[in-house]
């Protein structure tokens, strides 16, 4: 989308105004070209400002395109492969379908059909994020359980550190005051009893306003609106992936059991009545915590039960 | 060689359904076989150096597996969690009984942890029987299709 010659421009055009023939003859192209270019930008988001015959670059992009986010990362393999899209209908879909090398980031500025579980709707904005990592853990599908929990945990732990307390609802959509404000859809392949790769979908209501979530309004939050703050999307993607990347290594080399005690510090509605609602089936009990898989752990009128799948949610006063 | 000890073997395997026996001690591998009727259809399964007593003890109720077993390959589930025959409600499922799949082909999904666990077929063949219902919990090793390889 934007080569290196396009980044020349924006570099020397940044708080000056410099004329569009300086421009053709220090880039060694014709003036046509750079007036293309420039348009190019300015069709990309950059606000670039015509000052007599030559441009000036007054604020850049709110795309979040490789060259915007990348001076940002602080990731040593997520995020080396970087794909941006202006839309497409879910980047999990697009993560998929090809063969992307470990580590390959795969953003959208909006999705068109994003999902959540089962069919479910994931509403994008466009203020928000939304991409998909793909990892090649090769582990065996009984540690793919605890492995899915370094996503919550992360985005958790970068939240913190812009100064947002958060809490996971089990097993990893992130809550602030009883709303959702991000999920996770993981979608992994399994030959025998080895998962080779998995694609982890987050998506994060960022800046969105009230209007902007308006038909989820009742269960769903945006950092803006908790906090009246607006977040930049680039330092807080670097910040959510640079986590990732600490827990995943240290999940690979071995300190597995740190995430289950983390998720349990971090859990929403522990010690409360809950119910567990997977398909037809209800389950109630309190929330004791979590199994030494990641599974939900409920007293129940049948005593204590593990359970691996379903929706958690507080049981109201009025089912009792 | 202890001569008692091969003795002893014959005698132990005779009158049972064991054809053959093999071992290995330190001065070399020893294979005692049997005739014991017709030739039914065995598999030829690498038999590795086998201990005599062990041998003796675990392959009679081993004869005794169904023939369903026997014939057709089982997709267990690798992972304790929910079982799903399509991508998402409403849409079609990944196979039907009868479909032919190959290795690789993916067969149903296991959620657990919000994880949806593609799980691929191992073999190429076609879908003989789907043991469990969608949307139902499953158990580690539980058995999900019967596959009858080709």
């Amino acid at each position: 989308m934007i080569d290196s010659v396009d980044k020349k421009i924006l570099e020397l055009i940044d708080k000056r105004v410099v004329s569009g023939e300086k421009l053709a003859e220090e880039l060694g192209i014709t003036r046509t070209a750079v007036w293309k270019r420039v348009k190019k930008l300015r069709n990309l988001g950059y606000n670039i400002e015509s000052r007599g015959n030559g441009y000036i670059l007054k604020s850049r992009t709110e795309l979040l395109l490789e060259n915007e986010v990348r001076p940002f990362f602080k990731t040593s393999f997520i995020g080396k492969r970087y794909v941006f899209f202006k839309e497409i209908d879910s980047t999990n879909t697009y993560a998929r379908k090809s063969v992307f090398e470990d580590g390959t980031v795969v953003l959208a500025q909006k999705q068109s059909s994003g999902r959540g579980r089962r069919g479910r709707k994931w509403v994008s904005s466009g203020k928000g994020l939304y991409f998909s990592i793909v990892l090649k853990p090769s582990i065996p599908v009984s540690e793919v359980l605890k492995f899915s929990l370094i996503f919550p945990l992360s985005i958790l732990d970068a939240l913190s550190r812009s100064g947002i307390s958060s809490k996971i609802k089990w097993p990893n959509d992130i809550y602030i005051n009883g709303k959702k404000v991000s999920g996770i859809l993981i979608e992994s392949d399994t030959e025998g009893e080895i998962t080779n790769r998995a694609v982890v979908g987050i998506g994060i209501n960022v800046n969105d306003s009230l209007e902007d979530i308006k038909e989820i309004e009742d269960i769903a939050t945006s950092l803006h609106i908790e906090t009246g703050k607006y977040f930049d999307r680039k330092l807080l993607l670097s910040e959510i992936l640079f986590q990732i990347e600490q827990r995943y290594i240290s999940f690979l080399t071995g300190k597995k059991d740190e995430i289950l005690k983390d998720l349990e510090k971090n859990m929403l509605w522990i010690g409360e009545d809950v119910v567990l609602t997977d398909g037809n089936s209800k389950t109630e009990g309190k929330l004791i915590g979590i199994n030494n898989y990641g599974g939900i752990r409920l007293k129940t009128e049948n005593g204590i039960l593990d359970i691996f799948s379903g929706d958690l949610s507080l049981r109201k006063v009025d089912d009792v | 060689m202890d001569k008692e000890l091969l003795f002893e073997i014959i005698e132990k395997i005779k009158g049972t359904n064991i054809e053959e026996v093999e071992f290995e001690t330190e001065n070399g591998r020893i294979r005692i076989k049997q005739f014991i009727g017709e030739r039914k259809q065995i598999t030829p399964v690498q038999q590795p150096v086998v201990e005599i007593k062990e041998e003796i003890v675990s392959s009679v109720p081993t004869k005794v597996e169904t023939k369903e077993e026997k014939k057709y390959h089982v997709i267990k589930s690798p992972l304790v969690g929910t079982f799903y025959r399509a991508p998402s409600p409403g849409a079609p499922p990944f196979v039907e009984e009868g479909d032919i799949v190959s290795k690789g082909q993916v067969v149903c999904i296991i959620e657990a942890l919000k994880v949806m666990n593609e799980i691929e077929s191992d073999v190429d063949g076609r879908v003989v029987k789907i043991l469990v219902e969608n949307g139902q919990p499953v158990e580690y090793g539980q058995e999900l299709m019967y596959i009858e390889p080709r």
